[in-house]
C-alpha cells in the first residue's frame, strides 16, 4: 500500500449562501479539508475577512493518502460554528486519471448542504508531489519495507498507534 | 463571463477558471456592454527588420544599391503597399528601417517582399518618391507573418525569386536570401495593475441600490471611446474599492493617453446609470496615486440647450499603482509553445447520403470542398503554422465503420492504433477515404471524442511537451449525450486544450450554446464537478460565401486568450531565447 502526498491549496469560493435562506454570505468563511482516515482529523484555513460570499484563502496544506482512499472532503464553514456544504474530491479527479503526477489541477466543485441542497462553488488546487511506501500501518495489516518498484514483503505488525495522531495535526 | 475585455485581464483576475462571476450580480448585461465595441483577440504590434544576402548583382558596373518594398497581400490576390526600406549599399544588406504592422492570430496575414535595384539614378531622392515602374525588381518572396511569429528567435529566412518578364513563366532564378525578423515593442509588455476607489458615491435612487462599476475606455483617434477595462458590480456600496485591474500601455494607447473612467450604476435591464466620469491618462493616475489625493468625478448636466459638466463630490482614488513586465503571448510561441490541432467530424446519417449532391458529405468532382473540407482548410491553414510536426489527430463519429458497430470516435486514417495524420492534406484524404469506408449512423456523441482528445493532451503534459490541444468538431446536429459531454469537458478544462465546436447544416444548434459558457454559466458535471475554465466555443458555419469565414476567424481569434489563462493560473512561463 503506497501512500500519496498530496498538496492542496484551498483557493476561493464563490456565491456561498446561508444554508437557511439563501441569501449572499455574510459572516467569514473558513475551508476545511477532511481526509477519510478520521472524520475528526481536519485540515483549515483562516477566517476570510472580506470576501463575504467571495472568500478568498490561498492557502496550502499537505496531507496524505493512502492508496485505499477514494476522496478527500473539502468543507466550508460560515465562521466556527455552521457548516455551509461539502464537495467530495474523487481521488481520481488529480492522480491515476489521464494526467500525470506531479500536475497541478486547478478543480472546481459545487457545494452541497447537509440536505443535498446546493450551493456555491469552491476552487481548489490539487498536486501529487510525491509517494511513499506506507511504513507503519495502524490497522495491523502489516508493515511493507522496500523501496518502490520492487516485491516487498510483509511483516505484520502489533497495532502501536493510531496513523491520525502521528501524521496530522488535530485543528478542530 | 470574464469580467474584463483584455486579454491580460482575463489571465490575470480568472486566478482560477472563470472565477470572475464576481459580485452575485448576473454580469452578463455589463459584459454585453463592454465587450460590444471591446476587442477580446490578441492583436499585438510588432516591427519587422529585414536584411538580405547573396543579392544578385545586377549592374555590373555599378554597386548593388538595393531597397525592399514591403506589401500586404489580401485574400483576393490584389497587393498593397506597406512600406519602404532605405537604400543600402551592400550584397548582404541590413536595412534600418523597421515596419510596424498588426498581427493577428486569427488571419493569414500574407506578406510579400520585393528588392529593388535602385542604381545611381535615384541616390538623392526620397524613397517614398521613387518610381517603382522603372526600377528593376531584384526578386521577391513571400510568407505569412504568423510563419515568422511561429519560429523560435521569430526569425525567418525566404529565398528571393527573381522572376524575369521575357523568360519562359515557370523559370525562375534564385537571387538571394531575404531574412525578416519580428520584435515586439517592449512597451506593449508593461502592464499596470491600479486599484481604483471611490468615495461618497452620488447616487439617490429610491428604486434601486447603488451597485457601482468602473468602465475604462481609450478616447480613439475618431473619437468615439472604445471600453478597454471595467472592474466587477460592488453590491450596495458607497464606497466601493474594486479589485485591481490591469492595463497594458498597448490598450492605452501611450501613458500620456488620456483614458476616459465612467464610473455606472448597474441596472439589470442593460441601461446603466452614469454616475459621474473623469478624464485621466495613465501617467495622470501615478501621479494621483503618488499624491494620494483624489480626483473630483464631474457629470454632464443638461443645462438649457447644452451640457454642463457639474463638478460632484465623489472623488476618484488610486489606492495602487505597479507597473511591471509581463510575458506576452509572443513570447510563449517563442519560447517553442505549439498549438496541435485535432479535428472530429461527424459522420451521423442526418448528414445524408454522401454519394448524393444535396448531402453535406459530398465530394464534389470539380474539386469544390463541401462544407467540412471548408472548415477543416479554414481552421486547419491558421493553426498548421504553429505547429512544427504538422502531425494531427483525426477521428470520425457517429458512423459504423465495416462489420463493426457505430463508434463515437474512429480514426479516420482507418488505423486502428495511431490516429494521426500528415498535414492538412493528410486528414483531407483520410477524411475523403473515410466516408467510402463507413456507413453513416448516429447519434450524435462528443464525450468519445473529448475524451480521446483529452488522453492525448495529458500524455504530452506527461512527456513535457509544450503543446496547447485544440480540439475542432464539426457537427451538423445537436448532441444527444448533453450531460456525458459536459463531464468530459469538465474533465478537460485543466488541461490544455480548447474545444472548437463548428456547426454545420440548418439543424437549430440552440442547445449547443450551453456549452459555450459565453452564452450561459459554468459548466457543471453530473458530480458537481465545475469546470475551472471555458475551453469550449460553438459558431454555426451557415453562410459560407459571406460570413462564414468571420466567425471562424472569431472563433479562432479566442485561442491566445484561453491559452493565456491556461499559462498564466498555473505560473506557466515561456523561457526566453536570447535573441
Amino acid at each position: 500500500m503506497s501512500i500519496k502526498v498530496v498538496e492542496i491549496t484551498l483557493i476561493s469560493c464563490e456565491g456561498l449562501t446561508t444554508p437557511d435562506n439563501h441569501r449572499p454570505l455574510k459572516k467569514h468563511a473558513r475551508g476545511v479539508i477532511r481526509t477519510p482516515q478520521s472524520a475528526s482529523v481536519v485540515r483549515s484555513t483562516s477566517l476570510d475577512r472580506h470576501g463575504g460570499a467571495y472568500p478568498r484563502w490561498d492557502e496550502r496544506f499537505t496531507v496524505e493518502m493512502p492508496a485505499w482512499a477514494r476522496w478527500l472532503d473539502v468543507e466550508v464553514w460560515s465562521g466556527m460554528e455552521r457548516l455551509i456544504g461539502t464537495a467530495r474530491v474523487p481521488a481520481s479527479d488529480f492522480s491515476g486519471g489521464i494526467v500525470p503526477d506531479g500536475y497541478l489541477n486547478f478543480l472546481s466543485y459545487r457545494l452541497r448542504e447537509g440536505n443535498g441542497e446546493f450551493n456555491g462553488i469552491v476552487n481548489v488546487s490539487v498536486r501529487v508531489v510525491g509517494r511513499k511506501l506506507e511504513s507503519r500501518n495502524g490497522a495491523g495489516f502489516g508493515c511493507a519495507l522496500g523501496v518502490p518498484g520492487r516485491v516487498v514483503t510483509g511483516i505484520p505488525v502489533s497495532n502501536t498507534n493510531s496513523p491520525s495522531k502521528t501524521t496530522f495535526k488535530n485543528v478542530v | 463571463m470574464g469580467n474584463c475585455c483584455s486579454d491580460r485581464s482575463r489571465g490575470r483576475n480568472a486566478a482560477i477558471g472563470g472565477a470572475s462571476t464576481s459580485n452575485g450580480i448576473n454580469s452578463e448585461a455589463v459584459d454585453e456592454f463592454a465587450e460590444a465595441t471591446a476587442y477580446n483577440s490578441v492583436t499585438s504590434w510588432i516591427e519587422l527588420s529585414l536584411s538580405a544576402s547573396n543579392l544578385r548583382d545586377q549592374s555590373v558596373f555599378t554597386k548593388c544599391d538595393s531597397m525592399v518594398v514591403l506589401y500586404t497581400k489580401r485574400f483576393d490576390g490584389s497587393i498593397e503597399e506597406l512600406g519602404r526600406t532605405e537604400i543600402q549599399n551592400s550584397v548582404n544588406p541590413v536595412w534600418n528601417t523597421k515596419h510596424a504592422i498588426i498581427y493577428h492570430f486569427e488571419v493569414l496575414q500574407t506578406l510579400l517582399f520585393r528588392v529593388f535595384d535602385v542604381g545611381n539614378l535615384f541616390q538623392n531622392l526620397d524613397v517614398k518618391n521613387i518610381k517603382l515602374d522603372e526600377l528593376q525588381c531584384i526578386g521577391e518572396g513571400t510568407c505569412l507573418l504568423s510563419e515568422i511569429i511561429a519560429k523560435p528567435n521569430r526569425m525567418l529566412t525566404v529565398d528571393l525569386i527573381c522572376k524575369e518578364e521575357n523568360s519562359i513563366p515557370n523559370q525562375s532564378h534564385n537571387s538571394g536570401k531575404l531574412s525578416v525578423r519580428a520584435d515586439e515593442p517592449i512597451s506593449v509588455k508593461t502592464l499596470t495593475e491600479l486599484t481604483l476607489r471611490c468615495s461618497d458615491l452620488e447616487y439617490t435612487d429610491l428604486f434601486s441600490r447603488s451597485e457601482p462599476f468602473l468602465v475604462i475606455s481609450n478616447s480613439a483617434v475618431d473619437g468615439k471611446p472604445v471600453p478597454i477595462c471595467k472592474t466587477e458590480i460592488m453590491k450596495n456600496d458607497l464606497k466601493p474599492t474594486w479589485k485591481p485591474i490591469y492595463l497594458n500601455v498597448q490598450q492605452a494607447g501611450s501613458k500620456d493617453t488620456p483614458l476616459i473612467i465612467e464610473c455606472f450604476n448597474f441596472n439589470s435591464n442593460g441601461k446603466h446609470d452614469l454616475v459621474g466620469k473623469v478624464q485621466k491618462s495613465l501617467a495622470d493616475l501615478e501621479k494621483l496615486h503618488s499624491s494620494g489625493l483624489g480626483e473630483n468625478l464631474t457629470l454632464p448636466t443638461p443645462v438649457g440647450q447644452h451640457y454642463q459638466n457639474k463638478i460632484l463630490d465623489t472623488k476618484l482614488f488610486v489606492d495602487k499603482f505597479i507597473e511591471s513586465t509581463e510575458s506576452t503571448f509572443l513570447d510563449y510561441l517563442a519560447a517553442g509553445f505549439e498549438f496541435n490541432l485535432m479535428v472530429a467530424i461527424d459522420f451521423t446519417a442526418s448528414n445524408g447520403n454522401p454519394r448524393l449532391p444535396d448531402s453535406l458529405h459530398y465530394i464534389d468532382p470539380s474539386g469544390r470542398p463541401n462544407v467540412y473540407q471548408k472548415v477543416v482548410l479554414e481552421v486547419g491553414e491558421v493553426l498548421q503554422v504553429y505547429d512544427s510536426d504538422k502531425r494531427f489527430p483525426a477521428w470520425g463519429f457517429g458512423a459504423r465503420p465495416i462489420d463493426g458497430p457505430v463508434s463515437h470516435c474512429f480514426n479516420l486514417n482507418g488505423s486502428s492504433n495511431y490516429c494521426e495524420v500528415n498535414g492538412i492534406q493528410g486528414i483531407m484524404m483520410a477524411y475523403q477515404s473515410a466516408l467510402f469506408n463507413v456507413s453513416l449512423a448516429g447519434p450524435t456523441l462528443f464525450g468519445h471524442v473529448i475524451t480521446s482528445a483529452s488522453v492525448i493532451a495529458s500524455q504530452a503534459l506527461g512527456s513535457g511537451q509544450q503543446k496547447y490541444f485544440v480540439l475542432l468538431i464539426i457537427t451538423d446536429g445537436v448532441i444527444t449525450d448533453l450531460q456525458e459531454t459536459k463531464d468530459a469537458i469538465v474533465k478537460a478544462s485543466d488541461l490544455p486544450l480548447s474545444i472548437l465546436i463548428v456547426g454545420v447544416g440548418g439543424a437549430d444548434f440552440k442547445e449547443m450554446e450551453i456549452l459555450d459558457p459565453d452564452k450561459s454559466d459554468r459548466l457543471e458535471s453530473s458530480t458537481g464537478h465545475v469546470a475551472t475554465r471555458h475551453i469550449v466555443q460553438f459558431v454555426p458555419f451557415r453562410d459560407v460565401q459571406n460570413g462564414g469565414t468571420a466567425a471562424l476567424h472569431s472563433l479562432l481569434s479566442r485561442l491566445p486568450s484561453q491559452f493565456l489563462t491556461y499559462a498564466r493560473t498555473r505560473d506557466i512561463h515561456p523561457k526566453l531565447n536570447q535573441i
